[in-house]
């Protein structure tokens, strides 16, 4: 299947396989390269996908990666890349798209982008987020709101929504994002792309700003899950033992689970539509489609707010309380909110993981793979803070983590991946949920899913 | 506390008592998931700043 790019972006920018092969075959040094994404990041500025550029260290690495010897050269080597900008980078102020945290240089690498660089790959820039990652719109009220590459009018969901945008509108083939409640998924989710939320200590933290001890994990964010996987095998730590009894990694074979009522019970029409498509696509090429359960699916998002307001509270302790005047508005009040939760109710919402996890862990023996949307809506517009579900207005927030809440909680890995269009033509995304430890698997799940359609091909046109 | 705080606030507790209700009603020994907490995460030049 061959990749469908619009004529307005480099192909070598929207596919890693593309790039190899321009790098490898000459078409492209690694400066021509570094500079065409530093040129494409130039022209979509309007979308606000950027927090800093950063050129002359681009084109110096870009430079030093071309005098490389041959041998010398890691697997992302010439590679364009963005970073979230709440991962440290030596030289540069690691604020989290915040005002609130220090304009102080940072003295290393964090292990994630320390391991990009080892690997070869060129970091052109640090992308827009939602506030300290609090948030899923990246209204950002320092750096501006993020816009969506499909439709400008609309954001890129978040809290990497920049990374979302930067590498939806083909600055760059991979990007990394944090996701603690769903912030790599939903924005692939909202502008086509395929990423990761690696099980929760697969891919090191450290030097990561943190959000929430217990829920934050670092993923990679690209086009497709085959360029996903190169970039997770980069920045990942070595895999654990594999599980007696692998799964198949192809399709003939593979145990679906559906949650039939809860996935199908809140949906859009076009993302409902997508979800069966995807299901039925599975069945016809051999995998086993089963409906499974879990108890207290409802009462998920409570939990997940609960942990996911009360450890930014405490982390943030001091910002909030001496420079409210520093943060916006929303993350201002959300940070305040997570004052009035007692001890117990964060416990109790703890202990509600352990329940869920030990549900999910019975799943396990029935089928390899959860199949549901990544959530149940397409892009909403810039500034909206409610989105219209079976004719009730909801909280964006509360309804954004509606099937994210899941892996995030129980710490399993999950995979957002293209799932079609609706009427307007807005990409909707599909979450794929593996047991803990099958990341590399369910990134070869994925690619197999991709391999016999072509959602991921599509690209943006709008800018 | 402000008009935004208060209505955040006041859907949060309610969401919080509804999962605390709940698992009131499970295994008495069932413990928190609380095993990923990772103190050495804070970057380097804001632990400087303090």
């Amino acid at each position: 299947m061959s990749a469908s790019t619009q004529e307005h972006l480099l192909p070598e920018l929207v596919s890693l396989a593309r790039a190899r092969e321009a790098l490898d075959g000459g078409a492209h040094t690694v400066r021509s390269l570094t500079e065409a994404a530093l040129a494409r990041a130039e022209e979509i500025a309007p979308l606000h996908a950027f927090i800093t550029l950063q050129p002359d260290q681009a084109l110096s690495r870009a430079d030093a990666l071309d005098d490389a010897a041959p041998w010398a050269r890691g697997p992302l080597w010439g590679i364009p890349v963005v970073l979230k900008d709440n991962v440290a980078q030596a030289g540069v102020a690691n604020r989290a798209g915040s005002h609130v945290l220090p304009d102080v240089p940072e003295t290393a690498d964090a292990p994630v982008a320390a391991r990009l660089t080892a690997a070869g790959a060129v970091v052109i820039g640090r992308t827009n987020m939602h506030e300290l990652a609090w948030g899923g719109t990246t209204d950002n009220p320092h750096h501006g709101a993020c816009r969506n590459p499909w439709d400008p009018a609309r954001n890129s969901a978040g809290s990497s929504g920049g990374t979302a945008s930067a590498v939806a509108a083909g600055v760059a083939p991979l990007g990394i994002g944090t996701d603690t409640g769903g912030s790599v998924r939903l924005p692939c989710a909202v502008t086509n792309l395929t990423g990761l939320r690696p099980t929760i200590g697969r891919v090191p933290t450290a030097g990561v700003v943190p959000l929430c001890w217990t829920l934050d994990t670092v993923g990679p964010m690209g086009r497709s899950a085959r360029d996903a996987r190169a970039m997770f095998d980069v920045i990942a730590d070595p895999a654990p033992p594999p599980d007696p009894g692998t799964a198949p990694t192809a399709l003939r074979g593979l145990r679906v689970g559906v949650l039939a009522d809860y996935t199908f019970a809140v949906l859009q029409p076009g993302v409902a539509a997508a979800t069966t498509a995807l299901l039925a696509t599975l069945a016809e090429h051999g995998a086993e489609v089963a409906e499974v359960a879990l108890p207290d699916l409802d009462l998920m998002t409570d939990a997940l707010i609960v942990v996911d307001a009360a450890e930014p509270s405490a982390i943030h302790a001091t910002h909030v309380r001496e420079h409210p005047e520093r943060l916006g508005a929303d993350v201002r009040a959300q940070l305040l909110a997570g004052f009035g939760f007692s001890a117990v109710d964060y416990l109790q919402a703890q202990r509600f993981r352990t329940h869920l996890a030990q549900h999910l862990a019975r799943v396990w023996d029935a089928v390899d793979v959860l199949v549901m949307p990544t959530l149940p809506f397409t892009a909403p517009r810039v500034g909206e803070r409610t989105v219209l579900l079976n004719g009730t207005k909801t909280d964006n927030l509360r309804a954004n983590v509606r099937f994210t809440a899941l892996p995030s909680l129980t710490g399993t890995p999950a995979l957002s991946l293209p799932g079609g269009f609706d009427d307007d033509g807005l990409p909707i995304g599909m979450q794929l949920v593996a047991p803990s430890g099958r990341d590399s698997w369910l990134l070869d799940v994925g690619a197999a899913i991709q391999d016999v359609t072509d959602h991921h091909l599509r690209c943006a046109t709008a800018i | 506390m402000d008009e935004e705080t208060r209505a955040v606030s006041a859907v949060w507790l309610a969401g919080a008592a509804a999962v605390s209700a709940r698992v009131a009603e499970l295994a008495y020994d069932l413990p928190p998931s609380i095993a990923h907490f990772d103190r050495s995460r804070r970057t380097p030049a804001a632990e400087d700043a303090r």
